[in-house]
């Protein structure tokens, strides 16, 4: 949070005047500049595949072998 | 305002350190925001089909199928910055043709609100007679309007906290869930010969077409959570928070809940708790069945209304604009057509949805092949909110036109193999369903498509 209240307090831009000028508002600007300074967070792991694939896929393929069969 | 607050009301990506939400918080709010009234019209619609174990089973594969699809698609982008869903679809549409995908997310949302908070109103209503507040005579048509009118008060108030107050409405309204899985339990144990016996209305001769359209119907549901989904797993800090919750707590209350109208509908001919709960069990069960819907209502209207008006920050017309100003944006035309045209509103409201459920199968396609196969897992943030011309996501004046053939040619798919409107399908469909293939179709033709936009050095794709 410090962190990003120095970002801030560096683009002291007014937010309408970076519109007009087609930057990104100041405090969009420093969110920004801190996602893409730090590690950006991946998506899915291994686990959240896992659980994934056990609900989204092999769950519903036996409750439809069941579905159609019956 | 701090900034955690101000990213959550404005629709910017929200930093590690503010997106605080764990796994039983996330699954509450998903879990409060998915059971809501159309579940009964969800299981009402199976029930037309199918019978009572084999319409849930099919439809649980369905709400499944269908949850896996919107969190492939919206939830990569949403879960690793912190965006809301619409912001997660400029890298696919563009900085300008993101406004299809919004309009939709607006419609879809207003539209299913519209609903929940008629419903509600209802409902209030028949709860206060129930309760002997009004009588049955004094009952007027000004009730539902001026019911409408203070529910959307009180979730303008809820909302002035944002999605703190999202949260909050979902850790008090959380019971309802029990609440309807109790009146499962009632009409299972007191109806249960009857329920096996009961054959659906509608039913097919062609046993495969009504199992096959229980799974479609199962589908379409959990891709209806598209436009919300964004709004709230993008309070979880990573993607190993979020898919659980979104997978359980998201998705199987509405199968769960969706039993309560299919027993319903099967046995009683009605999908309503409020009507067959007093056959069942008498005047106190119904109070207890329409305290339960009030509250299962207003749930959900609270967090769709959030999410809307997240979308809305999307447009640069409204960025600047103060959160009251977008949540009154936002509620106006729910409490409108609340107001001035619910009868009308409930008439045509299963032709409406119907058309804007077309849509987000093939969204979805587009969005997953975009992310996996074209752009391997890249996406550029500061691409998504920068507007001019020749940024990444610019294409040509703002609009992918690679989106936007997939997005008709998916919508055309599903229409050919089963029309929304009156569930004429052809051959295919039974063994296919319509939302499947709508998505492949439009993920192939954006596959490719896409290969001729990075061709043209378009859409800040990595060559190679």
């Amino acid at each position: 949070m410090r962190r990003l209240s120095r970002a801030t307090a560096v683009v002291e831009t007014d937010a309408g005047a970076a519109r007009a000028a087609g930057e990104l508002p100041p405090d969009l600007e420093a969110r920004i500049a801190m996602l893409e300074a730090s590690a950006a967070p991946g998506d899915f792991d291994r686990r959240s595949w896992f659980w994934m694939v056990l609900f989204g896929v092999v769950a519903p393929a036996l409750l439809l072998i069941y579905v159609y069969r019956a | 305002m701090s900034q955690g607050a101000l990213a959550d009301e404005s629709g910017w990506p929200m930093l590690p350190a503010e997106r605080t939400w764990g796994g039983v918080r996330l699954t509450l709010t998903l879990a409060t925001t998915a059971a809501a009234t159309w579940c009964y019209l969800i299981g009402e619609s199976v029930g037309n089909y199918l019978g009572f174990v084999k319409g849930a089973i099919a439809l649980t594969a369905g709400c499944f199928i269908g949850m896996l699809l919107v969190l492939l698609a919206a939830g990569p982008a949403c879960i690793r910055f912190g965006i809301d869903s619409v912001a997660a679809t400029k890298p696919q549409f563009g900085t300008r043709g993101w406004v299809v995908p919004a309009v939709l997310q607006g419609v879809s949302i207003i539209g299913w609100n519209s609903l929940l908070i008629i419903f509600f109103a209802k409902s209030a209503v028949q709860l206060c007679i129930a309760l002997g507040l009004w009588s049955q005579a004094a009952r007027s048509a000004m009730l539902v309007p001026l019911l409408t009118t203070l529910a959307c008060g009180i979730i303008f108030a809820a909302l002035r906290r944002g999605a703190k107050g999202v949260s909050l409405v979902s850790n008090i309204l959380f019971a309802h869930v029990f609440v309807g899985l109790w009146m499962l339990y009632l009409l299972v144990s007191h109806r249960w010969p009857e329920l096996l016996a009961a054959q659906p209305a509608l039913a097919n001769p062609d046993r495969l077409w009504n199992s096959t359209t229980g799974v479609e119907l199962g589908i379409g549901a959990t891709l209806s959570w598209w436009p919300y989904i964004g709004a709230m797993i993008r309070m979880a800090p990573d993607g190993r928070t979020a898919v659980l919750p979104v997978m359980l707590g998201m998705c199987a209350p509405v199968p769960l809940l969706s039993l309560i109208g299919l027993a319903g509908v099967l046995v009683l001919k009605s999908s309503d708790p409020a009507e067959w709960l007093r056959t069942v069990g008498g005047p106190a069960y119904a109070i207890v069945s329409l305290a339960f819907v009030t509250a299962a209502n207003f749930g959900t209207t609270t967090a769709g209304i959030y999410a809307s008006a997240i979308g809305l920050r999307n447009f640069r017309a409204l960025q600047q604009r103060s959160w009251t100003t977008l949540l009154l944006i936002t509620i106006t035309p729910v409490a409108l057509v609340g107001i001035f045209i619910p009868e009308l509103f409930f008439a045509r409201f299963g032709n409406f949805l119907a058309l804007i459920g077309v849509a987000f199968a093939p969204l979805c396609g587009i969005q997953i092949v975009d992310y996996f196969v074209l752009r391997r897992r890249r996406i550029d943030i500061r691409a998504i909110y920068s507007h001019g011309p020749g940024q990444p996501y610019a294409f040509w004046r703002g609009i992918n036109p690679a989106a936007m053939l997939a997005l008709a040619a998916g919508c055309c798919t599903y229409i050919a193999l089963l029309d929304p409107l009156t569930y004429r399908s052809s051959r295919p469909y039974a063994y296919l369903t319509a939302s499947l293939p709508g998505a492949a179709a439009a993920a192939l033709v954006y596959l490719l498509a896409g290969a001729l936009v990075i061709r043209a050095g378009r859409g800040g794709y990595r060559r190679g």
